[in-house]
């Protein structure tokens, strides 16, 4: 059975292009754009790994990071951080809030494949 | 008084002139051992001996005498302050702008620029850190780019993609690309165009610093009594090209100061009221009553007159950060950041609404004579305290204010310029260390 991955992105075309490559490296793909609803996008579905952007309208990357980590069915899920900014302190705030793999924008897409299938070990 | 390099000048033109000190010493009509003594600062000449000397050396008489420049040797004994690393003479620096005047204006100048400059590039960094346009745009720029590189190497490393999908993916990535040129488009416009949002950088400062010293502090055009004060601030504006520009606002401001002060205490009425009060700036201010601040921009703000006293002034807001600065040559102010705390420029923010008179004596024996005010500078309420600002008019000419003078004891306070190049090592109020110490 394919492994299933929630991508919470608001960019469309930044979402067809990492959709297709998760798609043709044999993911089960969920796209989803607004932070609002994320984390009960995420409760929903329970992926086997989540790939959250930072910035997202209504709420952003790190407030639903945090909300799956406080969530003891969800806390384990694993979780590829992007974002644009790729400042240190990001980073930092990501691994305080439990991510497990931060990446920054603009990524290889072999890369962002490789880290995705790690995360899944 | 500022040291005086005459003999310095005198043994350099000599020197250059091919004269022996004997020689010149001769047709001085004074001993050698005289020459020598002046030569090396340690007896001052005038007069008649004075004249006999520049005239052996084809120069003129006031070419020999000018007094030192205390604000250059301050400039470049801060410049060697800045690069810690760097061994400098400092002990020989007055012998250094006697010798090379040219050399020691250049070294004074290119330390400005580079004050100048520095200030400016934080102040832009830090506008690009807290530009939330910039940010937007950057981030804008950052998300095409990813959507781009992905796309792109999707189509490029990709052979068994579906048609239609490709033409998806080549769509995108004219999108894309159409979106990121249009930002930085945008970007580059943003930044070329005029700064409309008054940040305060050195470069706004130093225009209208320029505009003050090259008009002497005097603006005759805003002393006259005219029907309409605005006109007169705008054909001001317009003829120095403060309008459409980032020092709009703030030159505006200065000017309508100006203008106002100008036309509640004109130049023959200040001229009169001193000599009536012999100087006394409290009865002054309150014979016209006007705040003790306009009296000292007024007094600032005259033309040149021989017999009368010279004037600097300085004003600072409640964090001693400056809002305006007359120096003169013989005390030199910062341009920006705070100077000496011991000055009562600094002291009567403590104590605002009451005046200070004060002598202040720098390390190079230097006395001044000043009087400062601090006042409220924003409206009052109950919510919080306003702001204040503070102000110190000061004169070397002590000699014009003997019934001052006598008439109040005031305090002698040895102040410095500031930390790095003040020899006061045990100072209280020291803040870093002094490089003439070192």
């Amino acid at each position: 059975m394919a492994a299933t991955v929630l991508l919470i992105e608001d960019e469309p075309h930044i979402t067809e292009a990492l959709s297709f490559l998760l798609k043709r490296d044999g993911w089960d793909v969920t796209t989803h754009s607004d932070g609002a609803d994320a984390t009960e996008k995420i409760a929903q579905l329970t992926p086997d790994l989540v790939i959250l952007d930072i910035m997202l309208p209504n709420r952003n990357g790190m407030q639903i990071l945090e909300d799956i980590r406080q969530d003891q069915a969800l806390a384990n899920t694993p979780v590829l951080m992007l974002t644009a900014k790729g400042q240190r302190k990001d980073s930092l705030a990501a691994k305080d809030a439990g991510v497990s793999l931060f990446m920054t924008k603009p990524f290889s897409n072999t890369e962002i494949i490789e880290n995705a299938r790690k995360l899944i070990g | 008084m500022a040291r005086s390099l005459l003999g310095t000048r005198i043994r350099e033109r000599r020197k250059a002139k091919g004269l022996s000190q004997t020689a010149l010493a001769k047709k001085a009509g004074i001993s050698v051992s005289y020459m020598n003594l002046i030569e090396h600062n340690r007896r001052g000449i005038a007069g008649r001996t004075l004249l006999t000397i520049a005239e052996s050396l084809d120069v003129e008489a006031k070419d020999l005498s000018q007094d030192a420049d205390s604000g250059m040797l301050l400039r470049l004994q801060e410049a060697a302050a800045s690069e810690p690393h760097l061994t400098v003479e400092a002990s020989r620096i007055e012998e250094f702008v006697g010798r090379f005047p040219g050399w020691a204006r250049l070294s004074a100048r290119l330390y400005d620029h580079m004050q100048l400059q520095s200030q400016s590039l934080m102040a832009i960094s830090d506008r690009l850190g807290h530009d939330p346009f910039f940010s937007e745009a950057m981030h804008l720029i950052l998300s095409n780019v990813t959507a781009i590189r992905s796309t792109s190497d999707i189509l490029a490393n990709s052979e068994d993609i579906p048609e239609d999908v490709a033409a998806k993916f080549l769509a995108n990535l004219q999108t894309d690309s159409t979106h990121l040129s249009q930002t930085v488009s945008k970007l580059l416009a943003y930044y070329d165009a005029p700064d409309k949002d008054n940040q305060n950088t050195s470069h706004t400062q130093s225009k209208i610093d320029a505009f003050w010293e090259l008009n002497h502090y005097f603006v005759p055009e805003l002393e006259q009594e005219s029907a309409s004060e605005q006109q007169a601030v705008d054909k001001v504006m317009s003829a120095w090209n403060f309008s459409q520009s980032s020092e709009e606002p703030l030159a505006e401001k200065a000017l309508k100061r100006y203008a106002r002060i100008a036309q509640q205490i004109s130049t023959d009425k200040i001229k009169s009221l001193t000599e009536q009060f012999s100087y006394d700036l409290a009865l002054i201010s309150n014979s016209l009553e006007c705040s003790l601040s306009d009296v000292f921009f007024r007094l600032a703000h005259m033309p040149a007159q021989p017999n009368k006293p010279e004037f600097g002034l300085i004003e600072c807001d409640g964090s001693g950060g400056v809002l305006f600065r007359k120096q003169l040559k013989t005390f030199s102010l910062p341009r920006s950041s705070s100077a000496c705390p011991l000055w009562p420029l600094y002291r009567a923010l403590s104590q605002p609404g009451q005046p200070i008179q004060a002598i202040m004596e720098t390390p190079t024996g230097d006395r001044f004579l000043t009087f400062s005010y601090a006042e409220r500078s924003s409206p009052m309420t109950f919510d919080m305290p306003g702001t204040i600002k503070s102000a110190m008019l000061f004169t070397p000419d002590l000699h014009y204010f003997p019934s001052i003078l006598q008439k109040h004891k005031m305090p002698e306070l040895q102040v410095g310029l500031n930390c790095a190049v003040c020899p006061r090592e045990q100072c209280q109020s020291r803040r870093m260390p002094s490089i003439l110490n070192s």
